[in-house]
């Protein structure tokens, strides 16, 4: 194979989850053999807790073999041209990103904030940044949500809220 | 039949019918709204009924699941979305009708053949289980483990495109099932010091942050944030008319319950499979399928709500989902104290008949919901997304946090969620990582169990398969894993296509 070939091999995605899936079926077979090896607890093999383990490592390889197969046979298709072309269509990455950070920063803020506010400003910030634009709107909606949530799980089903 | 008679009990207990009632009612929404699916309502659930009785748990998500499954036909019909991916069938006819202004027309035969397919599926379920029991009683440790391999490889082959992708998800299932205490030796296994892992992942926050916030996140990530509703008015439907399908819907509604039974197939396949048949047994439909035959909405949905009941026979008798929602409700057992399996119905026949019942009272709040409320449902279902998704993912983090009060949950479902998302942007189904959760333990111990066993015997390779059960088994597992390898598969199209050529 060229260059080229390796270069768009490593480009297609069955490829690169080919390598990914290899690797950590690698890394859980060492896993196991080493702890059934060092565990005083372990006993033998057919009670061993690492028995299945291994079991499961041994798939991944096989489908990482499987996967890899997939991509070869991608590279000599049209099939993955048109892929390609599909994939093209545009997506919100950002959206999704700010989505996951906003409610990481909500799950770090909550415990300091309490409960309610933490809530009240994750919602609306959510808000304003998927388009809502009536300031009302937004206020009211966060506070009635929180409101709601909070008397469901809080105070009907006595979830420690922090 | 005494099953059905105990299950009509639960008509006369006003607090099964009212939580039952309820779940219907979110079920109308949930399913009705593009971006929220059954799989994430009935997750939600299992941290809200976290606290209640079994038996009420039960009646909310049944209520969740019956009305969920049919009212994916509203997008449908409505907005050309299906709701449920198992309504993309009823797309192909429910919303050429309603673009000629026969939305109505469209909704009623939705909803009267819903009934009846859900219907037949639970009679299905009520009349199998026994006999399905019986044979179960007789599995021993491989023969569970065999079927559990079955239903993942056959969920692997059928929920994408790559069979590869399906049998990965599965084995990653696999791996984070095996997280946690070790059920045998009672040794922590795969914890890395974590000493909240020692307990397992806790299936809630895994289910919701699969289902729930990897959907919230597909849908930021898609950015269709609106959708135009078809209008909705009002127009006589004869009785006589709609009932002219009654029959065709029975075999519709079988299809729907064997294929329902199957693991993986579900909702999607069994409204595809009865639709091909309704195209060839249906010779004058009203007008050409694809363009508005209600014959083909009669078709779709019959089949997809008789899912319900088929696939929970596996789940119920031997403690194998069908599909994603079943895997869902088999963790509310389990959160209960419940064991599904073939010593269900002897010990928890109330909690069986808790299930048809509520069934049954699910499919009476389908047909009022769906004849009454769901004509006016455009408003709703219209409900922007720029509202819908930060609610929807606030109740994520409360529900992956209300089943142990503990915030490592929620970073639990934070990494499913973004894992799930993941999965389904690199186009893995997350469906048989669910299952694989949920089945992934009893794996392991009847493995363990099955060669410890076999290792006492003298032909350890007879001890472990030759039972006539261990070999089908074995047969259909090996068969549907080889069958869906990508190279056979092509293997088998060049040579149907030169058998085609030579003819």
């Amino acid at each position: 194979m060229d260059n080229n070939g390796k270069k768009s091999l490593l480009r297609n995605s069955n490829c690169q989850d080919s390598i990914f899936v290899g690797l950590c079926s690698v890394a859980l077979l060492a896993y196991s053999l080493y702890h059934h090896a060092n565990d005083r607890n372990t006993g033998e093999w057919k009670t061993s807790p690492y028995l299945f383990p291994v079991l499961i490592s041994v798939f991944g390889l096989l489908l990482a073999v499987s996967l890899m197969a997939d991509a070869l046979h991608d590279l000599h298709s049209v099939q993955e041209t048109a892929n390609a072309v599909e994939g093209g269509a545009k997506h919100n990455l950002v959206g999704a990103l700010v989505f996951i950070a906003a409610s990481v920063a909500y799950y770090l803020l909550m415990p300091l904030l309490h409960f309610i506010p933490a809530t009240i400003v994750f919602l609306g910030g959510l808000f304003v940044y998927l388009g809502e634009r009536k300031w009302w709107k937004i206020l009211l909606l966060s506070v009635i949500t929180t409101g709601a949530v909070y008397a469901l799980f809080g105070l009907g089903l006595n979830v420690r809220l922090p | 039949m005494d099953a059905i008679l105990h299950s009509l009990v639960y008509f006369t207990q006003p607090k099964f019918v009212l939580l039952c009632g309820l779940g219907s009612i979110a079920g109308l929404f949930v399913g009705s709204i593009p971006g929220l699916s059954v799989s994430m309502a009935t997750a939600l659930l299992v941290s809200i009924t976290y606290t209640w009785s079994a038996n009420d748990a039960l009646a909310t998500v049944m209520g969740v699941y019956v009305v969920g499954v049919f009212s994916g036909a509203l997008s449908a019909i409505l907005l050309n979305i299906p709701g449920a991916p198992a309504s993309v069938v009823t797309t192909l006819d429910g919303y050429p009708l309603a673009k000629r202004g026969e939305a109505y027309k469209a909704l009623k035969y939705a909803t009267v053949y819903s009934f009846v397919g859900s219907v037949f599926g639970l009679v299905a379920l009520a009349l199998l289980a026994k006999p399905i029991t019986s044979i179960a009683l007789k599995f021993q440790p491989m023969d569970y483990f065999l079927l559990a391999m079955f239903g993942l490889a056959t969920v692997g082959g059928l929920t994408t495109k790559s069979f590869s992708k399906g049998l990965v998800s599965a084995v990653f299932g696999l791996f984070f099932a095996m997280i946690g205490m070790d059920s045998v030796l009672g040794t922590p296994r795969l914890t890395f010091g974590i000493r909240n892992l020692n307990a397992g992942i806790s299936t809630v926050p895994a289910l919701v942050g699969l289902f729930g916030f990897a959907e919230v996140l597909s849908v930021v990530f898609e950015g269709q944030m609106d959708a135009t509703v078809n209008n909705i008015t009002r127009q006589v439907v004869k009785v006589k008319d709609m009932l002219r399908e009654f029959w065709h819907s029975l075999y519709y509604s079988l299809i729907g319950t064997v294929v329902g039974a199957l693991p993986g197939a579900g909702g999607p396949v069994a409204a595809f499979l009865a639709y091909s048949q309704a195209k060839n047994i249906v010779k004058k439909p009203s007008r050409p399928f694809g363009e508005g035959a209600v014959e083909g909405i009669v078709a779709s949905e019959s089949a997809n709500n008789a899912c319900i009941g088929g696939a929970l026979i596996p789940m119920l008798t031997l403690a194998v989902p069908g599909d994603a929602v079943t895997a869902i409700i088999l963790s509310v057992f389990y959160v209960h104290g419940l064991q599904p399996g073939p010593m269900f119905l002897t010990t928890s026949a109330e909690s069986f008949y808790a299930i048809l019942g509520g069934g049954f009272i699910g499919c009476v709040f389908l047909l009022l919901l769906g004849l009454l409320v769901a004509p006016h449902l455009s408003k709703i279902i219209n409900v922007p997304k720029t509202v819908l998704m930060p609610i929807v993912g606030l109740l994520c983090v409360i529900g992956a946090y209300a089943c142990n009060n503990r915030l490592f949950d929620v970073g639990l479902m934070f990494f499913f969620g973004v894992l799930g998302f993941g999965m389904r942007a690199r186009g893995y189904s997350v469906a048989p990582m669910t299952l694989a959760i949920v089945l992934g333990n009893m794996m392991d111990s009847n493995f363990r169990r099955a060669i410890s066993l076999a290792s006492s015997a003298d032909s350890k390779l007879l001890a472990l398969f030759g039972r006539p059960i261990t070999m089908i088994l074995l047969v259909l597992t090996l068969f549907s894993i080889i069958s869906n390898v990508p190279a056979v598969r092509r293997m088998l199209n060049r040579r149907k296509e030169a058998k085609a050529a030579n003819e």
